[in-house]
């Protein structure tokens, strides 16, 4: 399969970089690992004219730790964050949701910013990300601006980002204290398969094994967006992680989701195994952040 | 315009298996293509087109990836390796000649991507369990084998690359 005919620009700074989307406009598209963006210009014989490749500018690919945030670069790849210790010790949520993408081959190409931007509702590492209450930083060549993660995606392939914007930074707060969080998926093959259900969890106890104080719920592939949960988090915080507490979030949880029928699963069993997810994930999420050392 | 801008026909220079290899490409020219076609490298395999099967598997800097997905100018600087550059000269590598040894090889169509994926997994990590061996592998499809034969291939040759046989 061949792609359709573009001009390829290969920038050396961010600045150049956003001056290029800045004048091709919407003729012009970032590209990252192309894992998703080049099989559908392959797929379509169609797509941007210009095509900004991010992969020479120089930091858009490192992880950092810095004023209580872990930055992470749109172009780290998955395998990247499998690999990251600072990712591995204090975000194993994330850890999760890029071990749940693809295979191991394309997660040596797939970028933590095309995951996000694409929009995708069954995108891996969006409710690992915005159960960590991670910001975004959205940059032109004239300006900044930042936004919640959860605020950015409107719809399946649609954000707020526009045109002459470019995802340079996912700012996530590092948790504190006795906080950790797990993603867990329902898929039909281990690899190269598309989530049917995920849910992630991040919870902040007030001790080991004691009372929630904090909770963020995320929900993969049951609405056109990555789905907060706010009910069944309500379920937990205030409370100790106890079988009957787990119970009434499960139900809570497949209460509150908005699946849809599709050739990946029907809607009843994506209710179903979204309050399977949830219960999994706040108890793994709890055990998770009882083993912390803050 | 700044940066590199790759759109009509032109030269670049690739690092291929060692060598510096000049080619005419354009901007959308893929590495496959590049490696296939304008070097004649066809070893490796053209499947999907979608980074579904990994037929097409090259090393990137050491990292296996799949070359149907891989601009041909995004690659210029990087050291590729296809299996035409696994051998040396008509001496298989052990991996080679594991997979030979242990029938891993029926229509030929995965293996060199199998060959690829599992010389980066090895020299990552060279004493794999059969799991990690599978989980390695999970992005290469093979039709023919079943895989049992390509997991028993990979576990014998992390053993003679060991040097325990």
């Amino acid at each position: 399969m061949n792609l359709p005919r573009f001009d390829l620009f290969e920038p050396r700074t961010i600045g150049e970089a956003l001056e290029l989307l800045a004048s091709g406009g919407r003729r012009a598209a970032p590209l990252a690992g192309g894992t998703d963006l080049l099989v559908n210009m392959k797929k379509t014989c169609s797509g941007p004219e210009i095509l900004v490749s991010l992969h020479r500018v120089p930091g858009l690919d490192l992880i950092a730790e810095k004023d209580g945030f872990v930055t992470i670069g749109p172009l780290v790849t998955m395998a990247s964050l499998l690999g990251d210790p600072v990712v591995a010790a204090r975000l194993p949520v994330l850890v999760d949701g890029a071990g749940s993408v693809a295979a191991p081959l394309i997660r040596n190409r797939a970028t933590v910013g095309g995951n996000l931007c694409n929009a995708r509702p069954c995108a891996d590492t969006a409710p690992p990300l915005m159960a960590l209450d991670a910001r975004v930083v959205l940059a032109t060549s004239q300006n900044e601006r930042e936004a919640p993660l959860d605020t950015m995606i409107k719809g399946p392939g649609e954000t707020i980002i526009r045109p002459t914007e470019l995802l340079t930074a996912i700012k996530v707060p590092r948790p504190q204290g006795y906080s950790s969080g797990s993603y867990r998926t329902a898929i039909r093959r281990q690899t190269m398969d598309i989530t049917v259900t995920g849910v992630a969890a991040q919870v902040t106890l007030d001790r080991p094994g004691g009372t929630v104080t904090a909770a963020r719920i995320f929900a993969a592939s049951v609405a056109p967006v990555p789905l907060r949960l706010p009910e069944t988090e309500r379920t937990v915080i205030g409370q100790s992680l106890t079988t009957a507490v787990l119970a009434r979030a499960e139900e809570c949880a497949a209460n509150e989701v908005r699946p849809i029928d599709d050739l990946r699963g029907e809607a009843w069993y994506r209710r179903h195994v979204s309050g399977v997810l949830a219960r999994q994930t706040l108890a793994e999420a709890g055990t998770r952040a009882g083993e912390v050392q803050p | 315009m700044t940066g590199t801008r790759t759109s009509k026909k032109q030269v670049i220079t690739l690092k291929v298996n060692g060598l510096d290899r000049e080619i005419m490409i354009e901007g959308r020219t893929l590495l496959i293509d590049a490696l296939r076609d304008a070097l004649r490298l066809t070893g490796t395999k053209h499947g999907c087109g979608e980074g579904d099967c990994g037929a097409c598997t090259v090393l990137v800097d050491g990292v296996p990836v799949n070359s149907c997905l891989v601009l041909a100018a995004e690659a210029v600087g990087s050291q590729i390796l296809t299996i035409e550059g696994v051998a040396d000269g008509n001496d298989l590598h052990p991996l080679q000649q594991a997979f030979v040894d242990k029938g891993a090889i029926q229509c030929g169509f995965c293996t060199p991507g199998m060959v690829l994926t599992s010389l980066a997994f090895l020299m990552e990590n060279p004493e794999p369990t059969e799991e990690e061996v599978r989980v390695a592998i999970s992005g290469n499809l093979c039709r023919c084998t079943g895989y049992q034969k390509i997991v028993e291939a990979v576990l014998d040759a992390a053993e003679r690359m060991r040097g325990e046989s």
